[in-house]
C-alpha cells in the first residue's frame, strides 16, 4: 500500500484534540498507512508552549498531540529556511489594501507550511483555519469578505495575488471534518453500532464547536451524505 | 496617533455618559480600525471599550459604592484623549496600565468567574480579529491570546456561516479518500 503523506497544522490538531478525535490520525496511519507530517513550529504552538504555560487549560490536548508523535502517527520536521518563509509571507500580506495600507494577514506558522508543502512535495494539507485556506482556493471570496468587515474596499495587488497563487497552485486542503468524515466511511465509528452515523454526526458537530471552519450548512450535507 | 485620539474620545464620551450602549459602538468602530490599521494601542483601546461596556452593563459595578474607581477611570480615559492628542505614546501607555489596575481594582472586589473581563476582552477581540479575516496565528500573536482559546471561542460563534468559498464540499471529499485511502 502506497504512503500517503499529509501535512497538518496547528489548528487542525487543535480541534482534533478539543474534540477528542485525535486517534483518528491513529486509525488512518496504523490502517492506511498515512504520514502526518508537522514543522517544528506547529509541534511548538500545539505542544511545547500549551505545556509551558501557567494555565493548565490545553495540557492535556497538547499531552494527547505529544503522545501522536512519540508513536510516530505524527512526524516532525525542520523547519524551511526562513528567508523563503519571510518572502511568501510578504508576498501573501500584499495581496489586500485598504486605505492605501496593506492588510498582514499572515504569520510565519502559516506560511512555513506552505513552503514545506512545496520543498517536501507534499501538496495535502490538513487545517482547519480559514483564511490561510481561502487564501490559496478563494482569495477573491477573502477579498469580499474583508469589504463586508472593514465596510471600505480593498484593493488587490495582483503581482502579489499573481505571485503568491504560483507559489500555492497544485495544494489541496482538507478539513478534520473531511479526516473524520472519511474515517467514518471506513468504519472508525463502527463501535457504536447501530448508532453509527449518529456517533460520526455527532463528531462533526464537536468538530465545529471545537473550531474548525466548517458551516452549518456544510454539517447538514455531512448527515444527508451518512442516510 | 489621530485615529487614536478618536478613538480615546469615543470611550472617554460613552463612559463620561454612562452609556453601555455607546460604549459598544465605540468597540465596534475601533474593531474596524484594528484590523486594518493594528498597533498595539489601537488592541488596547478595543480590548477595554469591550471591558467598560461590560462595567457599564453591570448595576453591581455601577453601585455608589465603586463611585471613586468611577472618578478614577474617568480621569485615566480623559488624560488618554490629551496624550492620544499629543501624540505621547509613552504617557498613553502609562494610562492604560493605570486604566487596566483600575478596572482589576473594581472586579477582584466582586470576583465571580476564573476568567476575569480584561481576559475575556481580550480573548473576544482576538477572535474577533480572526473572524474579521486575519489568520488565526495573526490574531494570536498581535493579542497574545493562545490559538487554542481563539478556535474554542470562535467555534461558538456563528463567524464560519457568515462565509463561505472556496471548494465544494463534494469535491474536498472526494479528495480527502484520494488522499487518505487511494494516494495522490
Amino acid at each position: 500500500m502506497k504512503e500517503n503523506y499529509v501535512l497538518c497544522d496547528a489548528s487542525s490538531l487543535i480541534s482534533l484534540t478539543g474534540a477528542c478525535l485525535d486517534s483518528v490520525i491513529d486509525f488512518f496511519h496504523d490502517k492506511f498507512r498515512v504520514k502526518f507530517v508537522v514543522p517544528q513550529s506547529v509541534e511548538y504552538e500545539a505542544v511545547a508552549r500549551p505545556l509551558s504555560l501557567k494555565t493548565k487549560i490545553y495540557c492535556f490536548s497538547a499531552l494527547r498531540i505529544q503522545n501522536l508523535i512519540n508513536k510516530r502517527a505524527i512526524e516532525v520536521v525542520p523547519e524551511s529556511k526562513d528567508e523563503k518563509t519571510k518572502e511568501l509571507m510578504k508576498q501573501g500580506n500584499h495581496i489586500y489594501h485598504a486605505a492605501g495600507k496593506s492588510l498582514k494577514l499572515i504569520q510565519k506558522g502559516e506560511t512555513e507550511m506552505l513552503i514545506l508543502s512545496r520543498e517536501l512535495n507534499i501538496p495535502s494539507l490538513l487545517m482547519d483555519e480559514r483564511t490561510t485556506r481561502f487564501l490559496i482556493e478563494s482569495p477573491i471570496t477573502l477579498k469580499k469578505h474583508l469589504e463586508d468587515e472593514f465596510h471600505t474596499h480593498i484593493m488587490v495587488n495582483k503581482k502579489s495575488l499573481m505571485s503568491f497563487s504560483n507559489r500555492v497552485k497544485g495544494m489541496n486542503v482538507i478539513r478534520s471534518t473531511e479526516l473524520v468524515y472519511t474515517a467514518y466511511e471506513e468504519g472508525f465509528f463502527s463501535k457504536f453500532g447501530s448508532k453509527e452515523s449518529e456517533a460520526a454526526e455527532a463528531a462533526l458537530y464537536r468538530l465545529k464547536y471545537a473550531g474548525c471552519a466548517v458551516s452549518f450548512n456544510e454539517l447538514k450535507e455531512y448527515s444527508k451524505m451518512m442516510k | 496617533m489621530l485615529e487614536l485620539s478618536k478613538a480615546s474620545k469615543l470611550i472617554c464620551d460613552a463612559f463620561k455618559e454612562r452609556d453601555q450602549r455607546k460604549m459598544r459602538r465605540a468597540n465596534d468602530t475601533i474593531m474596524t480600525l484594528s484590523a486594518s490599521r493594528f498597533s498595539k494601542e489601537m488592541y488596547e483601546l478595543a480590548v477595554y471599550s469591550y471591558v467598560l461596556s461590560k462595567v457599564l452593563s453591570k448595576p453591581r459595578f455601577m453601585s455608589k459604592k465603586y463611585s471613586a474607581t468611577h472618578k478614577e477611570i474617568q480621569a485615566i480615559l480623559n488624560s488618554m484623549v490629551r496624550d492620544a492628542k499629543k501624540r505621547d505614546k509613552k504617557a498613553f501607555r502609562v494610562a492604560v496600565k493605570g486604566l487596566r489596575t483600575s478596572i482589576q481594582t473594581l472586579e477582584s472586589r466582586d470576583s465571580r468567574y476564573i476568567k476575569t473581563m480584561i481576559e475575556k476582552g481580550r480573548l473576544k477581540t482576538a477572535a474577533t480579529l480572526y473572524a474579521q479575516g486575519l489568520s488565526l496565528s495573526t490574531a494570536s500573536k498581535l493579542t497574545g491570546v493562545e490559538s487554542q482559546e481563539i478556535m474554542d471561542y470562535a467555534g461558538k460563534t456563528r463567524m464560519f456561516d457568515r462565509v463561505t468559498g472556496g471548494k465544494s464540499l463534494a469535491s474536498r471529499i472526494d479528495y480527502a479518500r484520494k488522499m487518505l485511502l487511494g494516494g495522490v
